[in-house]
């Protein structure tokens, strides 16, 4: 069975970069990189120039945290609104160890949060436990109801 | 002749009788039979020694004979009781008749002085129980000669002047001291118009002691003294201290620093100077016998009106319910007051009135509000420190923040890169390795770029502000020639307008310019003609400074994000930046009371904007 699509809101290009090259060896999915809160929220609600993308919706979210513009506890409280959305897991994952933001992002409804490690092996370590887990161990409500 | 003598003789109001030789009656008229009590046929011939020989005749008999023998008139006295047991008395004369040098009988002329002797009797007896009244009055009664002899004393004189009766008695000048004579001095006038004379002494006793007595003297018509003496000491003492404390009250009453009023029922009946002062009225005559309401506004501060509010307190005090109460009162001139009343009914000789004591408490009440006033500016004080802490608290934490968060990422890249770049070098690829290590140089370099910012943050909330006349055109030259050398300098279009001086910190406000100017550079440098401008605009109390680029500009909707500490509206890789800049320049311009605000749109530049307070005497 092939992996779940993944959306990944990151800012930082070297971040987006040490993930993806975490997710590169045994994560089959679709991986698609927005670089805000803002382009994300345009993505899932296929605004902007995601208007016209595709009718696959992400099996899973991978959120950082403090981007510009729109954070992502912004987009966050956007997604668990949303009738549809909500059902998405939404993995916050951020280099914030701070108890105010899992705490705030626990209670807008995030699904799981993890620090991101200094350690570049941890963090690798990390990002694929992610990848296993959410997308390919756990199970999610189907995305075919939407209205 | 004879004849006619003996008529005479019998029909005398006195009784008389004659005796011969041998002491035989030979004559008795008609009215010594009523005194003898016998008729004159029973009298003559009664022989005086055998006939008239009983115990009640003794004293007659004794003289009788004494006359006989001396021939020389004598008298007598004798009381017998008469047949029905009424006592009588009379009196009689003896003269005895001498013939030829011898003894020739007595003529007895008699008198009945029964009535007489009672009258004496009862004088006697008045005098008695007059002298025992005066000896035990408890005045003292001195009678006095009208030569000024003592000639009675009783013996509460006696007392009163310590003396004994027989000292009094010799008394020729009375001890009364100077000052009282002084005082009262002898009315001799009044007296010899027979007027009772009131006068007060003061007697030094033999003792030495003073009493204080009362004097009532009155001259009589044969010239002689009277005086009742009465010792007022004790009187005196309570008079002095009835005197005194009502001078005490009067002056409490006068020299109050509150009015106090009388009132029978709701109008003035006494009032005295400080309530005249406090209603500013020329005199008591301008309060008294008016009202209290002419003297009160018509609706108090609470909205009631004043008659049936003055009057419910009034009829409360009436009752005996002390009252105590806050009120508006006005002044003659109409001018209002602050007053607090206390209302009390009082009773003065058998009637009811009500006393009130008004405390103008202007003062009182100006001071409550001060107080209130201090007290509201120093809760609005503690909110805004409040306020100040609570946002020094969240500057704290958005620091603590950027440690764990923006310090964390670039050493996640130096680690991640590092660790790629020896992958790529055991793998021979050089270039990729190339790559990957230029990411740690980068990564390291942000880091520095934080710690720096951070520092300097942290700096601006700290220094101490050394305020000074600015040349803002001038600043700003020094900080555009640090680009001198830049091409996104050397490519932009600059206008600089002609600014005011302000005053402010140098240090502080040089870095505002940086932070502003960098940003300006940095967010027109993709333009093909980018465009900076600097201005003023200039107001009555504060000069509003700007920087206007035609840069990238930024979304509206995120503008409240623009000054916050670590916020960014970009990309690092579209703009570097570490998001601590406007944080910086909010900072200074907060410290020196002004304030900052952005414009923008994107894609359609930005202008920056702070103001900064004129200071007194800037133009």
């Amino acid at each position: 069975m092939r992996s779940k699509f993944i959306l990944l809101v990151e800012d930082d290009q070297n971040d987006v970069e040490l993930t993806l090259r975490a997710l590169k060896h045994g994560y089959d999915g679709n991986i698609t990189v927005v670089n805000d809160g803002a382009e994300g929220l345009d993505f899932l609600f296929r605004k902007g120039k995601y208007a016209d993308r595709g009718t696959e919706d992400p099996g899973f979210i991978i959120l950082d945290k403090k981007m510009p513009k729109m954070d992502g506890i912004e987009l966050l409280i956007a997604v668990k609104k949303d009738e549809v959305l909500k059902n998405i897991p939404v993995i916050m994952f951020s280099s914030s160890n701070y108890e105010k933001d899992i705490s705030d992002s626990y209670k807008a409804g995030v699904n799981a949060y993890i620090v991101k490690p200094i350690n570049i092996d941890e963090y690798y370590k990390a990002v694929r436990e992610i990848g296993h887990f959410w997308g390919e161990l756990n199970e999610a409500p189907s995305m075919q109801n939407r209205p | 002749m004879i004849r006619v003598y003996k008529e005479i003789l019998d029909e005398l109001p006195s009784g008389v009788w004659v005796t011969d030789r041998e002491d035989k009656v030979v004559y008795i008229n008609k009215a010594m039979t009523a005194i003898a009590g016998a008729s004159i046929e029973e009298f003559t011939g009664l022989n005086v020694f055998k006939d008239m020989d009983n115990p009640g005749n003794k004293e007659f008999l004794e003289s009788y004979r004494k006359v006989k023998r001396n021939l020389f008139p004598g008298e007598y006295e004798v009381r017998l009781k008469d047949s029905k047991g009424q006592g009588f008395v009379h009196r009689g004369w003896l003269t005895p008749l001498i013939k030829n040098c011898f003894y020739g009988g007595m003529i007895v002329t008699a008198e009945d002085i029964t009535e007489k002797d009672i009258y004496l009797k009862a004088v006697k007896e008045s005098e008695d129980k007059f002298r025992r009244t005066i000896e035990f009055a408890a005045d003292g009664i001195l009678l006095g000669s009208p030569e000024g002899y003592i000639t009675e004393a009783n013996q509460a004189v006696c007392e009163l002047f310590g003396m004994d009766k027989k000292n009094m008695m010799q008394l020729h000048k009375m001890p009364f001291t100077k000052e009282s004579l002084e005082r009262y001095p002898m009315r001799f006038d009044l007296l010899k118009q027979g007027k009772t004379v009131i006068s007060e002494r003061v007697i030094k006793r033999k003792d030495g002691s003073e009493i204080m007595i009362e004097m009532k003297t009155k001259m009589m018509d044969d010239g002689s003294y009277q005086s009742i003496y009465r010792d007022i000491t004790e009187r005196k003492q309570n008079e002095n201290a009835l005197k005194e404390n009502e001078e005490k009250f009067r002056t409490i009453f006068e020299e109050s620093n509150d009015a106090i009023y009388l009132m029978d029922g709701d109008t003035f009946i006494d009032c005295n100077e400080q309530a005249v002062k406090m209603f500013e009225c020329a005199d008591r005559n301008e309060m008294i016998n008016h009202k209290p309401m002419e003297f009160s506004p018509s609706v108090q501060p609470d909205g009631s009106e004043s008659v049936p509010s003055a009057l419910e307190h009034i009829n409360e005090a009436l009752a005996g319910r002390q009252q105590r109460f806050y009120w508006k009162h006005r002044k003659k001139n109409g001018q209002d007051f602050d007053a607090e009343v206390s209302l009390n009914a009082v009773f003065l000789k058998g009637k009811k009135f009500l006393q009130a004591i008004v405390k103008d408490i202007t003062f009182r009440m100006e001071a409550e509000k001060e107080i209130k006033q201090i007290n509201e500016s120093l809760e609005q004080k503690i909110k805004e420190r409040t306020a100040e802490l609570e946002e020094a608290y969240k500057e704290l934490e958005s620091f603590s923040y950027s440690v764990s968060h923006d310090l964390r990422a670039p050493l996640r890249h130096i680690s991640g890169f590092s660790d790629i770049t020896r992958k790529n070098l055991s793998s021979g690829n050089i270039e990729k390795a190339s790559n990957s290590l230029k990411k740690v140089e980068e990564a390291t370099e942000k880091m520095e770029k934080l710690i720096d910012g951070l520092l300097k943050l942290s700096r601006t909330g700290r220094v101490e502000l050394n305020m000074t006349e600015l040349n803002m055109n001038g600043i700003i030259a020094d900080v555009i020639d640090e680009y001198k050398d830049c091409p996104e300098y050397n490519a932009a279009e600059w206008h600089i307008r002609e600014l005011p001086s302000v005053y402010a910190d140098r240090t502080l406000m040089t870095s505002v310019w940086e932070n502003l100017i960098d940003n300006a550079l940095k967010y027109t440098g993709k333009n093909d003609d980018p465009k900076i401008e600097i201005g003023c605009n200039n107001s009555a109390d504060r000069c509003e400074f700007y920087i206007k680029d035609n840069g990238v500009g930024f979304d509206p909707e995120f503008t409240n994000k623009l000054f916050g500490v670590f916020q960014r509206l970009h990309l690092d890789k579209e703009f570097r930046g570490t998001g601590i800049g406007l944080a910086t320049v909010k900072r200074i311009i907060d410290r020196h009371g002004g304030t900052v605000r952005a414009e923008g749109e994107t894609n359609k530049g930005a202008t920056f904007y702070f103001t900064l307070p004129k200071v007194q005497g800037e133009k």
